[in-house]
């Protein structure tokens, strides 16, 4: 069924009064992903939706139609070089601490993990965000025990030697588990990242492809929260081609390569 | 038959071998143009650049890959980038997104033809190039329903004829013309 943007204004403003809150999420996108929930779940009209709304179960899994997972190891490649190349100049002696907000399926935990763990470093700590409570529940099956992940090798190949793949990822009913000697360098926490603020300034900030979730009103509030979250002389990282177009935030972060999302808070 | 004056921007799509029709067809077209030219062609998820380059070699129009959030501008001509779906937001913005693949590819041209439709409602025209699966069978419907002008290659001309006979089988396309014909009328209307 193709909903029209008066139906989606509607759906939007009921789910918010059941708690969902996507009035800042990027429109065509998040609008595909109710089409996609209609079409699998049969729901023929928009009537049919709201009442189902009655059901905190569906509006669960409401929630969980939009989270956008995304399985690939190392994307964008030079974004994770640079950070191998950081890693490695700042020593195995540093304490490393990481935050990735709107985590779905972890494969950048996997991919920080990876990094570490070929250089040989112990001394390091994520902290993640995922959307919704299911998620979170989920967290430590779907990261590391679910056996259910589909990775492409594509980018590991670009970055390591091939035959190191299976050093981290064993393969079960043709889908690769990851290794599960990381999960006590990993908390999770709840949280939407135009709301959260840990307070706490993390080294690296690695936010690639979440501000394509949300419409360019919520970037003022997502930037201030991330920058919030970097510490001085750390780095923000977003995916290729975002940018921080607030002139404000622009100033507070340098560039240490104009053709890389990274971003490092020098104010 | 087509209303020149009503169309606003123009979207094309096509899989990886319609790169050498656009390579025939974008050299052609006048140095400046008075509309957009959205393309979403299937492509490499890990190669990022290289396309655009390509394009911008045979042809004096300037290719560009959109950032996320970006405006459209008339007279650009916008390529969808490596692993984003590219779609058009109801105010006229360009939003990438990082979604599942569609039918097999991101981009998807279902997407960028689907959410252009919306957008340009009937001041759209959209053409559907050779391809190899049936990405921009959905986009064209779209584009149709919403009062669109749709035109295919024609299948006879294409190095694989799955997208545009997709199109075919789900809407009433207005036109099947040959590669030189569509840049014919690509002439015309910039």
């Amino acid at each position: 069924m193709d909903l029209s943007y008066e139906s989606y204004d509607i759906i939007i403003k009921n789910l918010e009064h059941k708690g969902l809150d996507w009035h800042l999420k990027t429109e065509s996108v998040y609008k595909r992903r109710l089409e996609n929930l209609f079409k699998s779940k049969n729901i023929t009209s928009v009537d049919q939706f709201l009442k189902s709304l009655n059901s905190s179960h569906f509006i669960n899994e409401v929630a969980n139609a939009g989270v956008i997972e995304n399985t690939e190891l190392f994307r964008f490649p030079d974004t994770w070089n640079f950070l191998r190349s950081y890693f490695e100049a700042m020593g195995a002696s540093h304490n490393f601490s990481i935050y990735l907000p709107n985590c779905s399926t972890g494969e950048d935990i996997m991919s920080l993990a990876i990094i570490f763990d070929m250089l040989g470093f112990e001394n390091w700590h994520i902290h993640a965000d995922v959307e919704t409570e299911d998620y979170l529940k989920r967290a430590q099956k779907l990261f590391f025990d679910s056996g259910k992940l589909e990775l492409s090798t594509h980018n590991f190949n670009a970055m390591f030697d091939k035959n190191l793949f299976h050093r981290y990822f064993s393969l079960r009913d043709r889908n690769y588990c990851f290794m599960k000697n990381i999960e006590k360098k990993v908390t999770y926490s709840v949280g939407t990242v135009y709301r959260k603020n840990h307070n706490n300034a993390f080294e690296i900030v690695y936010a690639a492809n979440i501000l394509t979730k949300y419409k360019k009103e919520a970037h003022r509030n997502i930037l201030t929260n991330l920058y919030n979250n970097t510490a001085l002389q750390g780095y923000l990282i977003l995916g290729n081609l975002e940018t921080i177009s607030n002139s404000f935030y622009k100033s507070m972060f340098s560039t240490p390569d104009n053709n890389l999302p990274i971003y490092q808070k020098s104010k | 038959m087509i209303n020149k004056n009503d169309i606003k921007a123009i979207v094309i799509g096509g899989s990886a071998g319609s790169l050498q029709v656009l390579n025939t067809i974008l050299p052609q077209l006048p140095s400046i143009t008075r509309l957009p030219i959205i393309i979403t062609v299937h492509r490499l998820k890990h190669v990022y650049s290289g396309m655009a380059e390509s394009l911008n070699a045979k042809s004096s129009l300037k290719i560009t890959e959109p950032n996320d959030k970006q405006i459209i501008t008339s007279g650009c001509i916008y390529l969808a980038p490596a692993n984003y779906h590219m779609g058009i937001e109801r105010n006229g913005t360009f939003s990438l997104s990082t979604e599942e693949l569609v039918l097999g590819s991101r981009p998807s041209i279902d997407i960028t033809l689907g959410t252009c439709a919306e957008y340009y409602k009937k001041n759209l025209l959209g053409i559907l190039l050779t391809g190899a699966n049936k990405d921009g069978g959905d986009g064209m419907r779209k584009i149709h329903n919403q009062g669109g002008y749709t035109v295919v290659q024609d299948p006879k001309t294409c190095m694989i004829d799955t997208m545009p006979r997709a199109a075919l089988a789900a809407t009433a396309v207005d036109e099947i013309l040959s590669i030189e014909e569509i840049t014919n009328l690509l002439k015309s209307i910039l």
